[in-house]
């Protein structure tokens, strides 16, 4: 191994233990990393420049600009009171209804936007029933990760896996991973009822408040969210196509925000521009570069060698192997690094001898995506759902989420061994 | 203690104290009012905290805010701040 290969895994596992150390901001100790690379002449700038995902980055902005300007009009809200109506008020049918809502959104949108939509309305409606609040947030949270795994756009590791595979289209996503998210989300929610059964209870007199709840007054502005969802039917129908079309999904994602913010004029602009979370933007830059350190130097190759090694180059196993050993970092660690780091160790695997690529993403995904639910800390909207209740005054311990939510998290990795073990060895 | 009045002509207030909020029922006669009592809750909405003030409109036209004891003075000056109230004061 040469001093350059020893100097880029000092700087990534520096880095890397500063991400999970949390001291200090993510988004800084990632782009320092990227940037130490550089700097230390492990890459040239160039190269780092090369290595920087734009499809992705392109992706993210755009939807993340299409959801700012469709949030504002309610829709959410409207949504929301409108399941715990058809629930009739029960407890545990609105934990349902609102668990399905926000796995669907979260299919469609990024995770944690889902979830900061969908929590401000969930501590109406549990106030209303005079229930606890914290299943709701609690199930939301688990929904958004198990829907955000069925679609390309749904989760960022899921972005990240279509846009350095091109093979792998919108579609390629949704008919390979859709369906076991589906079965992941019927099977959690069973879970989540009984688990909830005994605490989730409120009386006739305060369900019929819920009944005489006005959902069509949420809606603040009805030639907005008209023109809001054209254009995210547009841009969904574009996702489909792009396989198709020969279109990157960056380029649907920023064609359908800037058509959104062309008809609905410039008072919308600075607002849509200014909430784009660059922290996470500029997260993925920095990764992207510290990743290509260990590229270019020979690292990740190295580990995919030793990977083989381990697997004998058995594809079963190899994905099998993937899978949990994603599922298990990604309950501790962010999953957004990890992906980084082995999509590459992935595609090396391919010029080491693997011929069938396919199972392995999928893999990768599930685990990546599911496994988040393991832990608070094992995915950014269930960290930021933590803090919005807590700061509502409704703690929730790292250990409490761990007893709900590992034993979920396991057996939704259970389920997808099952199903690429009958799908794609069988 | 804090008092406050309204216009009975634009609205009906009445108020329901509970054990960690009080729940206020808010009737709007005047279009007017009803679009001042959508700024309030605008403003609310898009303020970082989620539970201070909920509001809830019902089939008949009436609303529910239920506002925390700790968000009480802050809400009613917002209230008034925006008209929908007419004055507010200490006795």
């Amino acid at each position: 191994m040469t001093n350059q290969a020893l100097l880029a895994i000092g700087i990534f596992l520096v880095t890397y233990a500063l991400i999970i150390s949390e001291k200090v901001n993510r988004t800084i100790v990632a782009m320092l990393g990227g940037i130490l690379m550089v700097l230390f002449g492990v890459i040239t700038q160039e190269q780092g420049i090369d290595h920087i995902d734009f499809n992705t980055l392109g992706l993210l902005i755009g939807m993340m600009i299409i959801v700012t300007i469709t949030a504002q009009t309610g829709v959410f809200k409207f949504m929301a009171i409108l399941a715990a109506k058809k629930a009739h008020g029960n407890p545990l049918k609105v934990l349902i209804f609102l668990s399905l809502i926000t796995a669907g959104a979260s299919a469609l949108l990024d995770n944690v936007t889902t979830v900061l939509l969908m929590v401000p309305v969930t501590f109406s409606i549990a106030r209303q029933l005079q229930v606890n609040p914290i299943p709701y947030l609690l199930s939301e949270v688990i929904a958004s990760n198990v829907g955000g795994t069925a679609t390309l756009i749904g989760d960022p590791p899921n972005i990240m896996i279509g846009s350095r595979v091109p093979e792998l289209d919108f579609m390629a996503f949704l008919s390979n991973l859709a369906p076991i998210a589906f079965i992941v989300l019927i099977a959690t929610i069973f879970c989540l009822v009984v688990i909830y059964r005994r605490d989730l209870k409120s009386s006739p007199a305060l369900q019929a408040k819920i009944m005489a709840l006005n959902e069509k007054d949420e809606i603040t502005d009805t030639r907005l969210l008209k023109k809001s969802l054209t254009i995210l039917a547009l841009t969904i129908l574009g996702f489909v196509l792009h396989g198709w079309l020969h279109v990157e999904s960056a380029t649907i994602a920023l064609t359908g925000a800037f058509l959104l913010l062309l008809i609905t004029g410039e008072a919308y602009l600075e607002e849509a521009i200014s909430k784009v979370e660059w922290n996470t933007i500029f997260f993925f830059v920095g990764l992207f570069v510290l990743v290509s350190g260990l590229v270019h130097t020979g690292v990740i190759a190295l580990l995919a060698e030793k990977a083989m090694a381990l697997t004998g180059g058995d594809s079963q196993t190899t994905a099998f192997l993937i899978l949990w050993m994603s599922a298990i970092a990604s309950a501790f660690i962010d999953n957004i690094p990890f992906v980084a780091t082995m999509i590459p160790m992935i595609q090396e695997m391919g010029n080491l001898g693997i011929h069938n690529l396919e199972p392995l993403w999928w893999s990768l995904s599930l685990g990546a995506c599911l496994g988040g639910n393991g832990t608070i800390i094992g995915a950014s909207a269930n960290v930021i759902v933590a803090g919005m209740a807590a700061k509502e005054g409704h703690h929730i311990s790292f250990l409490y989420f761990m007893k709900v939510a590992f034993p979920l998290m396991i057996m939704s990795i259970i389920l997808s061994h099952l199903y690429i073990y009958l799908r794609y060895f069988m | 203690m804090v008092t406050y009045t309204y216009d009975q002509q634009l609205v009906e207030i009445t108020e329901v104290k509970g054990e960690a909020d009080i729940t206020f029922r808010v009737t709007i006669k005047s279009d007017e009012m009803r679009t001042r009592l959508k700024a309030l809750r605008a403003h609310l909405d898009h303020d970082k905290d989620f539970t201070d003030a909920l509001f809830y409109t019902h089939l008949d036209g009436t609303y529910e805010v239920i506002v925390r004891n700790d968000f009480y003075l802050p809400f009613l000056l917002q209230a008034f701040r925006l008209r929908c109230i007419e004055s507010l004061s200490w006795k």
